[in-house]
């Protein structure tokens, strides 16, 4: 990485870990996770399958821990797909007046003075941003896991990768870098962030869009990340279970994905974030020379 | 008995969160009615304070077709009448709940921003306050999706059928309370990204997942901004009376209007709206 980049990255990851708005944001979703597993480790369902399991002999527990394990991630899956959500909503938005802010205080003129380009900036203000959603991630997943490990029931870790960090982690970082680098050009802070805000909730419009059918290669591209919302219900939501014959009509019959299409709609996610850094550097470059 | 038993018991019996919710009503209703008379006595004193048309030209006025396409995108869905669609299958109260506060929220965050309010010195240095300023922005936004909301409320009962009166007061307490959320958390925090996330917030919580919140947390039903109408209630038959859905939307509109007059009270202290922290009145001797 080029000095002048990893100075760009170095300087933003420090304005914004200062600003605390990242850290916020981590607690109330921290908090409503917390809300979601006290509820699931009252729920009925639960609080009679950990019962069976505590008296059960240590030879039948044994046997009983992947049909236990196996109700837990149901549950787990409630929290990650609830996490999904927010982030997609939230960290976009929270980011998106990025580049914007140095426009309203008037450091877009000092730098243009510099030798640094148009890419090297944008890249390393978006690298920032992601690494910091990426940051403040691993920590709410990292408090999930002792909450649910304490009141539910101790995933192993792997597990709890491939559920919970594999699907999130593209679809928080790669939308965030996304959408902050689409918002580039807004004039002002107010623009950038309605911007954020209307590109945030058309990535569900997208993802809604996705839910349907069989899977293609535009599932992969879409930017609502529908691989990993299949992921979750086709293996681990078990509707029979929590619903038994009575399945609302709202699910929707889905083919079923595996952990690696889950790896490579991720690593696309990434790849999709320098497709549209090359865009937006070419855009404003263009923009500079008219 | 601790504090999740209490609260389990509450949800069962959420008629004993009746008082609670009246008490609130009645503090709302105070605030609302002061800040009222505060207003009245300040058209009094300095005449005609209002220029709509320019508070609209500084609210970005694209933001208006775009709350409305997805006004009319959402109730279109309505005659897509699928179950298993995740996104229609919605009636025309549902499809305005969904959209009007959320877009009404958004942009009541995003109409005022101090630390980014082009000649704010300027603003303060003229007879007209800048509370008056804040105010009519608000009031803009909550007119114009207001407008919105009836627009759709009208399309969607010519369309699809319906009650009006019911429709509209699923929606419109809903939205001045969001956009209150919005506003008064952009003018505490001088930060109008923190606006917008507390609207999105907010919207989620108790919209995306108004089913968990009836279910799970009952109690919380006098401040339940999308409470379903009483035919409706997820609650069993009987829990509450028909009085209480009135309680609730009162209750719901009553904090959005408390939450603005609250955040505009702030307002009238010039050190605070420059420095974002409150004059410091040195004593001497």
């Amino acid at each position: 990485m080029s000095t002048q980049l990893r100075g760009i990255v170095h300087y933003e990851l420090l304005q914004l870990w200062r600003e605390r708005a990242w850290l916020i944001v981590t607690v109330v979703i921290c908090f409503i996770m917390f809300l979601i597993t006290s509820s699931i480790s009252d729920s009925t369902l639960w609080r009679d399958s950990h019962t069976s399991f505590e008296n059960a002999s240590p030879e039948s527990r044994l046997a009983m821990t992947d049909q236990i394990t196996t109700l837990s991630l149901s549950g787990l899956v409630m929290v990650g797909l609830v996490l999904m959500i927010f982030s997609m909503l939230l960290f976009p938005v929270l980011f998106g007046d990025v580049i914007a802010k140095d426009k309203r205080y008037n450091v877009r003129e000092l730098w243009r003075s510099l030798p640094l380009g148009e890419g090297r900036y944008l890249a390393g203000k978006t690298i920032a941003a992601m690494l910091i959603v990426l940051f403040a991630l691993i920590l709410c997943c990292t408090i999930i896991w002792i909450m649910w490990a304490r009141f539910v029931f101790p995933i192993p870790i792997p597990t709890f990768i491939i559920t919970f960090l594999l699907p999130v982690i593209p679809v928080a970082v790669s939308n965030t870098g996304i959408i902050l680098l689409l918002t580039a050009t807004q004039p002002t802070r107010r623009r950038a962030i309605l911007v954020a805000v209307i590109l945030s909730f058309g990535t569900l419009i997208f993802l809604a869009a996705g839910t349907r059918g069989s899977v293609n290669f535009s599932d992969y591209l879409n930017i609502g990340r529908p691989v990993m919302l299949r992921f979750y219900y086709t293996n681990f939501y078990d509707l029979g279970r929590l619903y038994g014959n009575d399945v609302p009509e709202r699910y929707p019959i889905l083919e079923y994905v595996s952990a690696s299409q889950v790896l490579i709609a991720g690593l696309i996610s990434f790849v999709e974030v320098g497709v549209v850094w090359a865009l937006m550097r070419s855009f404003k470059v263009w923009q500079e020379q008219r | 008995m601790n504090i999740t038993d209490f609260l389990n018991e509450l949800s069962l019996n959420p008629a004993r969160v009746r008082p609670i919710g009246l008490i609130l009503l009645a503090f709302s209703v105070i605030t609302v009615g002061w800040g009222f008379w505060m207003a009245v006595r300040t058209v009094r004193t300095n005449g005609r304070l209002f220029t709509f048309r320019m508070s609209l030209r500084m609210l970005w006025v694209w933001s208006i077709p775009l709350a409305f396409g997805w006004m009319i995108l959402a109730v279109l869905m309505v005659a897509s009448r699928n179950p298993r669609d995740l996104v229609s299958g919605l009636t025309v109260e549902t499809a305005l709940t969904l959209t009007v506060p959320l877009s009404a929220g958004l942009h009541a965050a995003l109409a005022l921003s101090v630390p980014d309010e082009p000649m704010l010195e300027l603003h303060l240095s003229v007879r007209r306050s800048f509370v008056w300023l804040a105010a009519e922005r608000f009031l803009t936004v909550l007119a114009i999706h207001c407008g919105i909301g009836l627009i759709g409320t009208f399309i969607g009962i010519t369309g699809f059928g319906g009650d009006f009166i019911r429709i509209v007061v699923a929606w419109l307490p809903p939205t001045i309370l969001i956009a209150g959320i919005g506003f008064r958390v952009t003018l505490s925090t001088r930060q109008i990204g923190f606006g917008a996330l507390a609207v999105i917030a907010a919207w989620i919580g108790t919209r995306w997942y108004s089913e968990q919140m009836t279910t799970y947390a009952g109690f919380l039903w006098p401040v339940n901004p999308f409470l379903p109408a009483i035919s409706m209630f997820y609650l069993r038959p009987g829990m509450l009376i028909n009085s209480d859905y009135a309680l609730n939307r009162m209750l719901v509109l009553s904090l959005g209007i408390a939450l603005v007059i609250l955040a505009l009270q702030g307002l009238r202290d010039s050190e605070h709206i420059f420095t974002g922290r409150r004059a410091i009145i040195e004593r001497n001797g």
